[in-house]
C-alpha cells in the first residue's frame, strides 16, 4: 500500500518537473546545462531560482539522483552537481507520456467521429 | 569548505551588517542633531529680531518728527524682510497671510506718503501762483494811480484790498468753475463768464470814497482784468482740451463782444497774467487727469482726508506688526520666560553637542571595525557566497560568468546579470523555499 501511495505521489508531476525529467532522460547534466537544453524552446524561460527547488523536489521524490563534480577554480573551489534520472523517474515519466499520448489519441478519435 | 569557515564567514557578515547599520544610524543621527543645532541658533536669532522689532515699533509710536518715523519704519521693514525669509512661529497659512498683509500695508503707506508730498507740493505751487497773480494785480500801474491820486489813502487802501479780495475770490471762482467746465458743454462757458462779470459789477464800489470817475475806471479795469483772466482760463481750458485755434478765437471774439468793456487793451501785465493763468490751468488740468485728488481748492479740502487715510494705514501696519510680535511673544511665553528659554536653549545646545560628538565617535569606531573585519575575512567573494548559497549554485554561477565573459559581453552587463542571479537565488533560498516548506511534511521539505 505504501509503495502504491509513493508511486501515486511520484506521478504528480508539474510541468517544470516533467520538462526537467525529459531533458535528463538518458543523460547526466548539471544545472546550467539543463537550463541550456530547456530554455531555447520553452515559452517561459526557466531561471536558477525555479530550477534548484524543482531539482531538489524531484530528488526528494526519488526521481533524480546526483553526484558531485570536480572543484571549479573560477568558482573558488565550489563543485557542480550532476543530475540523472532514476529508474523510478524514467518509469514515471514514461507513464505520464503514455497518458498524454492516450489523451491525444482520444481527442483525435472524438474529433474524427464528430467530423463524420 | 568546512563548516567552521562557513560559520566564521557568516558571523563576520552578520557583524558587518550590524556595524553598517550602526554607522548609518550614527550618521543619520548626526545629521538630525546638526539640523537641530541650526534651528536652535535660528530661534535665538528670531528672538533677537523680535526684540529689535518691538524697539523699532516703540520708536515709531513715540516719534515726534517725520525722519524718526521713517527710520523706525525702515527698521521695521528690515526686520520684516528678515522674518519673511524664515519660518514664522505661526502656522504656514497664517504666516503667509500675515506677510501678504504686511507687504500690502507697507506698499500702500509708501504710495500714500508719496501722494501726500506731491499734493503738498502742488498746493504750495498753487498758492504761490495765486499770490503772484494777486501781487501782479496789485502792482498794476492803473491800481497804483488809484492809490496815488486818492486824497484819502487809508480808505483807498482798504478799498483796494477789498478789490484784491474780490479778485482772489474771482480766481477761486474761476478755478472751481473751470473744473465744472471740464466736464460740461462748451456753451456754458459764455454764461459763466457773464456771471463773473455781473458779479463784479454788482459789487457796490460806487459808494466808496473814490470818485465816480475813478471808480468807473477801476470797474472797467477790473472788468478788463476779469475778462482777460477768464479769457486766459478759457484759453487754457480749450488748449488743455485740444480744441482748434479757430474755435477758440471765435469764442473769445463772441465773449469780448458781449462783455461790457469794448475798449479792452492788452497790457504787458495782463499778458503775464494770462500766461500765469494758462500755466495754472495747465497744472490744474494735468493734476485733474493724473491726480484727481490734487485739484487746487478741492485738493486742499481732500488733503486732510488723505492724511487721515495714511494715518489709518499706519495704524493698520502697526496692528499687523503687533500681531506678529504678539505671536512671537506667545510662543516665548509658552516655553517660559525669556531667561528660562535662553537657559533651556543653551542646555539643549550643549546636550546636542555631546550627542553629536558621541555619534561621530561611534561612527568612527564602526568604520574602523568594518575595515578590520574586511581584512580578517581574507576570502574572495565567490568563496564568501558559498557560505550563504548551496555549493552547486555558486559553482554554476561561476560557469555562467565565465561563459558571459567568453561571449565578450560588456563588464557592466555581466555584473548586472550576475547580481540579478545572486539576488534571485537569495530570494529563493531565504524566502520562497522556507514558505513552501511550511506546507510540506518534514521528510519532504526542500533543503540546501
Amino acid at each position: 500500500v505504501a509503495k502504491k501511495q509513493q508511486e501515486e505521489e511520484a506521478l504528480r508531476l508539474s510541468a517544470i518537473d516533467e520538462d526537467i525529467l525529459t531533458v535528463l532522460l538518458g543523460r547526466e547534466l548539471y544545472g546550467l546545462e539543463v537550463l541550456d537544453q530547456l530554455n531555447p524552446d520553452r515559452p517561459i524561460p526557466l531561471s536558477f531560482g525555479s530550477l534548484y527547488p524543482a531539482l531538489n523536489r524531484l530528488e526528494k521524490k526519488g526521481l533524480l539522483s546526483w553526484r558531485w563534480g570536480d572543484e571549479q577554480e573560477e568558482s573558488g573551489g565550489a563543485r557542480r552537481k550532476y543530475y540523472k534520472v532514476t529508474g523510478l523517474g524514467s518509469s514515471v515519466l514514461r507513464e505520464v507520456q503514455q497518458y498524454r499520448v492516450l489523451l491525444a489519441q482520444r481527442a483525435q478519435g472524438q474529433m474524427a467521429w464528430g467530423g463524420s | 569548505m568546512d563548516s567552521h569557515t562557513k560559520r566564521k564567514v557568516r558571523r563576520g557578515w552578520g557583524i558587518g551588517v550590524f556595524l553598517g547599520f550602526g554607522l548609518l544610524s550614527s550618521l543619520g543621527g548626526a545629521v538630525f542633531v546638526g539640523n537641530n543645532q541650526v534651528s536652535i541658533a535660528r530661534s535665538q536669532a528670531r528672538s533677537q529680531e523680535s526684540r529689535d522689532a518691538s524697539q523699532a515699533l516703540e520708536v515709531f509710536k513715540t516719534a515726534s518728527n517725520e525722519s524718526d518715523r521713517f527710520k523706525a519704519l525702515s527698521r521695521l521693514t528690515q526686520v520684516l524682510n528678515k522674518v519673511q525669509s524664515r519660518d514664522l512661529p505661526l502656522s504656514q497659512l497664517q504666516s503667509k497671510a500675515l506677510s501678504r498683509s504686511l507687504s500690502r500695508s507697507r506698499d500702500l503707506l509708501h504710495a500714500l506718503l508719496q501722494d501726500q508730498s506731491k499734493s503738498l507740493r502742488l498746493s504750495q505751487d498753487l498758492s504761490k501762483l495765486q499770490l503772484e497773480l494777486l501781487t501782479r494785480l496789485l502792482g498794476l500801474p492803473e491800481v497804483v494811480i488809484v492809490y496815488e491820486s486818492s486824497p484819502k489813502l487809508p480808505q483807498e487802501q482798504s478799498k483796494t484790498l477789498m478789490l484784491a479780495q474780490d479778485l482772489s475770490m474771482l480766481l477761486e471762482l474761476s478755478q472751481e468753475q473751470s473744473k465744472t467746465l471740464m466736464s460740461q458743454q462748451p456753451s456754458r462757458i459764455l454764461l459763466i463768464s457773464r456771471d463773473l462779470s455781473k458779479s463784479l459789477i454788482s459789487r457796490d464800489l460806487s459808494k466808496s470814497l473814490i470818485s465816480q470817475e475813478q471808480s468807473n475806471f477801476l470797474i472797467s479795469q477790473t472788468q478788463s482784468k476779469t475778462l482777460w483772466l477768464s479769457q486766459g482760463r478759457l484759453e487754457a481750458l480749450w488748449l488743455s482740451q485740444d480744441l482748434s485755434k479757430s474755435q477758440l478765437e471765435r469764442l473769445i471774439q463772441v465773449w469780448s463782444g458781449t462783455a461790457a468793456g469794448k475798449s479792452v487793451h492788452l497790457s504787458r501785465d495782463l499778458l503775464q497774467l494770462q500766461l500765469n493763468s494758462l500755466r495754472l490751468s495747465q497744472a490744474l488740468s494735468k493734476s485733474l487727469s493724473s491726480q484727481p485728488l490734487m485739484l487746487g481748492i478741492d485738493g486742499d479740502r481732500k488733503l486732510p482726508k488723505l492724511l487721515k487715510q495714511s494715518q489709518e494705514l499706519e495704524i493698520s501696519l502697526i496692528e499687523t506688526m503687533s500681531l506678529m510680535l504678539k505671536a512671537e511673544y506667545q510662543q516665548e511665553l509658552l516655553s517660559g520666560s525669556e531667561l528660562q528659554q535662553s537657559l533651556n536653549e543653551a542646555e539643549k545646545f550643549t546636550q546636542n553637542s555631546i550627542l553629536l560628538g558621541g555619534l561621530a565617535f561611534s561612527s568612527l569606531i564602526c568604520l574602523l571595525l568594518l575595515l578590520r573585519l574586511r581584512t580578517q575575512i581574507a576570502m574572495p567573494l565567490f568563496g564568501q557566497l558559498a557560505c550563504f548559497l548551496p555549493e552547486e549554485c555558486v559553482a554554476e554561477l561561476g560557469v555562467y560568468r565565465q561563459r558571459l565573459q567568453a561571449q565578450q559581453r560588456s563588464e557592466m552587463l555581466i555584473r548586472l546579470l550576475f547580481t540579478y542571479c545572486v539576488l534571485e537565488l537569495f530570494w529563493t533560498f531565504y524566502f520562497q523555499v522556507p514558505i513552501d516548506n511550511l506546507s510540506l511534511p518534514r521528510n519532504k521539505r526542500i533543503d540546501d
